[in-house]
C-alpha cells in the first residue's frame, strides 16, 4: 500500500522500466514545480503507440502470483478505452488502481494527444515531466482556477530561464511589458504569430490591455468548451446505447483485462467515434462557435476578437 | 526524473503566488523541494482533497460544473 506520492512514483518509474514514453502533466507536474494543488492524482501524457505495452503492463501488475496483485479498474467517467485508436482522436481513459489491501484509491488519467498540445512536441519535454510550456497550454480550460497557475508556470520560465515563449501564456501586464521589450523583432514576429495580443503591448494602456487579455482568455475559454462537448455528446450516446443493450454496472468488478476487452468491443459496436475530429470542416466549425460565444458573452466587436485571436493550429491542433 | 532544481525567484513571483493562491501556499513555495513534498505528504495523509470527493477528474479538460 502506498501514500499518493508514493504511488505516483511508483507508477512513473515502472512505466519508465517498461520503456513507455510518457510525461507527467497538469495538477502533480504543477506540485513538482512548486504550485501547490490540492491533488492526490496524477494525470499523464503516453505516447499512443505505447498504450500497448501500458495495458499490458497493468495487465501484469494485476496478476495475483506472478504479478503485484493490484485491483485496477476504469471509473465511471466519460472516456475511452486505453487504445492508440481512440487516444489518437483526442480521448482520454480514466482508471483508478488499488495497490494493497488497505490501499486508497488512487486516480490516474491518460491523455494520448492532450488538447491544446501539437502532437509529438510534448516529447520534447526532458525526463519524465512536462516543461511548464505543456502544462501551462494545457491548464488553458474553461475552469477560472487554473488560469493564475498558468500565468505562475510561466512568470517561473521568465524568472528563471528568461525563456521567451513565457510570453505565450504570462497574463502579468507588468511583466508581459519588460518581456517583450527585451526581444528583438523577429522574437516578437514569431512569438505574436502564436498570441496576437502581444503585438497590442505597443499601442495599449493597462486598463485596454486588461480587456484584451480577458477576451483572450475567453475564447480559451469557449473554444475548448465546444470542443469538449463534441466528446461528452459522442460518449454521451454511445453510452445510452450500451446500457440499453447489455452494460449494467460499469466499471464492472472484473479484473482490468477483462474490461479492457469489454469496453473496446461495446466501443466498436455502439459506435464510440475514435477520432471525432477528424473532419476539418468540424474543427473550423467548433472555432467558430466558440468566437461567436465569445462575441457576445463579452460583448466584443469583430475587430477587437480578430487582434486576440490565435491561430486555429494553435487552440485546436 | 527531472526534479525541477528549485531556482531562485524574485520577491515579486512570490508577491503574484500570495496574490493568487494565498499567503500559505506562497510560503510553501519557497521551500526546498525536500521540505516541499514532506509538508504535502502530511496533508495528503491527513486531509481529503478536492479529487478525493469529486466524481470529476479536475484536468478533464475543464469545465465549470466539474470542481
Amino acid at each position: 500500500m502506498s501514500s499518493a506520492l508514493e504511488f505516483y512514483h511508483l507508477f512513473r518509474d515502472a512505466m519508465a522500466e517498461h520503456g513507455i514514453r510518457f510525461v507527467l502533466t497538469s495538477g502533480m507536474a504543477c506540485v513538482e514545480y512548486g504550485l501547490q494543488q490540492g491533488t492526490k492524482y496524477t494525470d499523464w501524457i503516453v505516447d499512443p503507440e505505447d498504450l500497448d505495452k501500458l495495458v499490458a503492463m497493468l495487465c501484469e501488475f494485476e496478476r495475483g502470483l506472478s504479478g503485484k496483485n493490484w485491483r485496477i479498474s476504469y471509473r465511471n467517467l466519460f472516456g475511452a478505452p486505453l487504445d492508440a485508436r481512440f487516444h489518437l482522436g483526442g480521448w482520454t481513459t480514466h482508471l483508478a488502481i488499488w495497490d494493497g489491501a488497505e490501499s486508497p484509491e488512487h486516480h490516474l488519467d491518460f491523455f494520448g494527444r492532450p488538447p491544446r498540445i501539437i502532437p509529438g512536441t510534448w516529447l520534447k519535454s526532458t525526463g519524465h515531466l512536462a516543461s511548464r510550456d505543456i502544462v501551462a497550454r494545457m491548464k488553458k480550460t474553461d475552469r477560472a482556477k487554473d488560469w493564475p497557475i498558468v500565468n505562475a508556470l510561466a512568470a517561473q520560465d521568465w524568472f528563471a530561464e528568461r525563456r521567451t515563449d513565457s510570453l505565450l501564456h504570462l497574463t502579468e501586464i507588468q511583466l508581459l511589458r519588460e518581456a517583450w521589450g527585451s526581444l528583438d523583432a523577429s522574437q516578437r514576429r514569431k512569438l505574436s504569430s502564436e498570441r496576437p495580443l502581444l503585438t497590442l503591448l505597443d499601442s495599449q494602456d493597462d486598463l485596454r490591455l486588461e480587456r484584451s487579455l480577458l477576451l483572450e482568455r475567453a475564447l480559451w475559454e469557449n473554444v475548448n468548451r465546444e470542443r469538449y462537448l463534441i466528446y461528452q455528446s459522442n460518449w454521451k450516446s454511445f453510452y445510452r446505447s450500451w446500457q440499453q443493450d447489455e452494460v449494467g454496472t460499469w466499471p464492472s468488478s472484473q479484473p482490468f483485462a477483462v474490461q479492457h476487452k469489454r469496453v473496446l468491443e461495446a466501443s466498436a459496436k455502439h459506435g464510440l467515434t475514435p477520432q471525432p475530429f477528424a473532419k476539418e470542416s468540424l474543427r473550423q466549425e467548433i472555432f467558430e462557435r466558440g468566437k461567436e460565444r465569445t462575441k457576445s458573452l463579452i460583448h466584443a466587436s469583430a475587430e477587437e476578437l480578430q487582434s486576440v485571436a490565435m491561430p486555429i493550429d494553435i487552440v485546436l491542433p | 526524473m527531472n526534479i525541477p532544481i528549485d531556482p531562485r525567484y524574485p520577491e515579486s513571483y512570490f508577491e503574484i503566488l500570495a496574490r493568487d493562491f494565498g499567503q500559505e501556499k506562497a510560503d510553501w513555495a519557497r521551500l526546498p523541494y525536500a521540505e516541499r513534498m514532506k509538508e504535502l505528504a502530511w496533508y495528503h495523509a491527513h486531509f481529503n482533497t478536492p479529487d478525493d470527493l469529486s466524481l470529476w477528474p479536475a484536468e478533464l479538460d475543464g469545465g465549470v460544473d466539474r470542481p
